[in-house]
């Protein structure tokens, strides 16, 4: 995990739909298993990159990432070529998402007290640096939890990885509005969970 | 604690620190799509297997009649009741394929007064009793054992009874064109040209249905008992 100063890093993500890889959709829609595994290397960081920010969960992030690139030749029949094929794939993810969300929130829940004791044992400057990073992801993950997943995948992919709506549009498949709308209400709701907790 | 610094700190989980993990996954990865690729094959090859065990048992069906038993079986079956034993046999033809067998119930349906032939020549022991199929219908069975006799030296009166035989069970069905064509055949062996000559004259006129069923060797066949019964 990285250190709280990284969060000042741009973090927008390049725009890859100009640069589709048609040649790799191409052989997607072909059954080619191999070009599975070379979309799986160029794309797997920001797949797991997204699923981490929406669940908070290591395991259940590399459940879905791993879903989600079974799922693409399939998938790939749908893929129209107006976004990335990143884009797309992150849209698989988030469709493959779901029950994955709830997984994670009920462990989550079950370690909470275990994880408080363990951070005690935090020494180091980074080591506790990072400790509060962490408990502050996990007291926003807490209060993701009590989102709708629409709009968690929403807010994830507009404040978390600093996308706009039109990109975010593309890859949840819903209007703009849509999306302005549902990232309205989570921030929203978010608000005034987190102040009711403190 | 500010929201925005609660974003960043979700914002700084990037997924990038475990190299083993994704390893591992993109193994899991490789392994799903291997295990569905042999699935779809599995699939693949029972399906074919299936279409080639039902084409070719389409075909023998077709091949040897038997095409009712495949499509409507269930009205054909006789109640399994006790049957009388077999009518005294006649004169056996004298040769048989043992290929074929004859089934059983076919003597029980054969009409009860058969007039003997004029001067049926004993040429074979009486006929052994083959094995039963128990699937197949009796009217299937009374079509194979008339046929079986026509072709293959039945005595020529047993072959008329058995052809009479069928042809009074089903006068319309499937095999009755081909049954009565036979049976004016064998009157023609029995030397009973009148009735053969009357049984023959629809074919010859290309009175039956399909239209031309031997129409030719009808004609001359006609042509030739108008001699003898004219």
């Amino acid at each position: 995990m990285r250190k709280v100063t990284a969060i000042s890093m741009p973090l927008v993500m390049p725009v890859e739909a100009e640069t589709v890889d048609s040649d790799l959709v191409t052989r997607l829609r072909r059954g080619e298993r191999a070009a599975v595994e070379e979309a799986y290397v160029a794309h797997h960081a920001a797949i797991r990159g997204f699923a981490r920010r929406l669940v908070g969960d290591a395991t259940a992030a590399e459940d879905i990432v791993h879903e989600a690139f079974v799922a693409l030749p399939r998938a790939i029949r749908r893929f129209r070529g107006d976004s990335s094929l990143r884009a797309f794939l992150i849209g698989v993810a988030a469709n493959h998402s779901r029950r994955h969300v709830r997984s994670a929130m009920r462990r989550r829940r079950a370690t909470e007290r275990l994880a408080a004791h363990e951070d005690i044992q935090q020494r180091t400057v980074d080591a506790t640096d990072q400790l509060i990073t962490k408990q502050m992801a996990t007291r926003l993950w807490a209060a993701l939890d009590e989102l709708p997943i629409d709009q968690r995948i929403v807010f994830v992919l507009c404040e978390a990885e600093q996308r706009t709506s039109v990109e975010v549009a593309e890859i949840v498949g819903a209007p703009e509005g849509t999306v302005r709308t549902r990232l309205f209400h989570a921030k929203r709701k978010l608000r005034e969970k987190l102040e009711d907790q403190s | 604690m500010r929201f925005e610094d609660l974003v960043g700190a979700i914002r700084a989980e990037d997924g990038d620190d475990d190299d083993g993990l994704a390893a591992a996954t993109q193994l899991r990865v490789r392994r799903s799509l291997e295990t569905r690729a042999r699935s779809r094959h599995q699939l693949v090859g029972v399906m074919t297997a299936a279409g080639i065990l039902l084409g070719g048992t389409v075909s023998w069906a077709l091949a040897t009649g038997n095409i009712r038993a495949l499509w409507s079986p269930a009205p054909m079956i006789e109640p399994a009741s006790p049957q009388p034993a077999p009518a005294p046999p006649e004169p056996a033809p004298r040769r048989r394929l043992a290929t074929i067998p004859t089934p059983a119930p076919a003597p029980e349906t054969l009409p009860a007064p058969i007039e003997p032939p004029p001067a049926p020549p004993p040429l074979a022991p009486p006929p052994r009793p083959r094995a039963v199929r128990p699937a197949a219908p009796p009217v299937e069975a009374l079509y194979r054992r008339a046929h079986e006799l026509h072709f293959h030296g039945g005595d020529p009166s047993i072959t008329l009874a058995a052809w009479d035989s069928y042809l009074a069970v089903e006068p319309t069905g499937r095999f009755s064109v081909d049954a009565r064509y036979n049976r004016a055949l064998v009157l023609v062996r029995l030397a009973r040209y009148a009735e053969a000559r009357e049984a023959l004259l629809p074919f010859a006129r290309g009175e039956v249905s399909p239209t031309g069923y031997h129409q030719p060797e009808a004609a001359q066949l006609v042509s030739r008992l108008a001699r003898f019964a004219p």
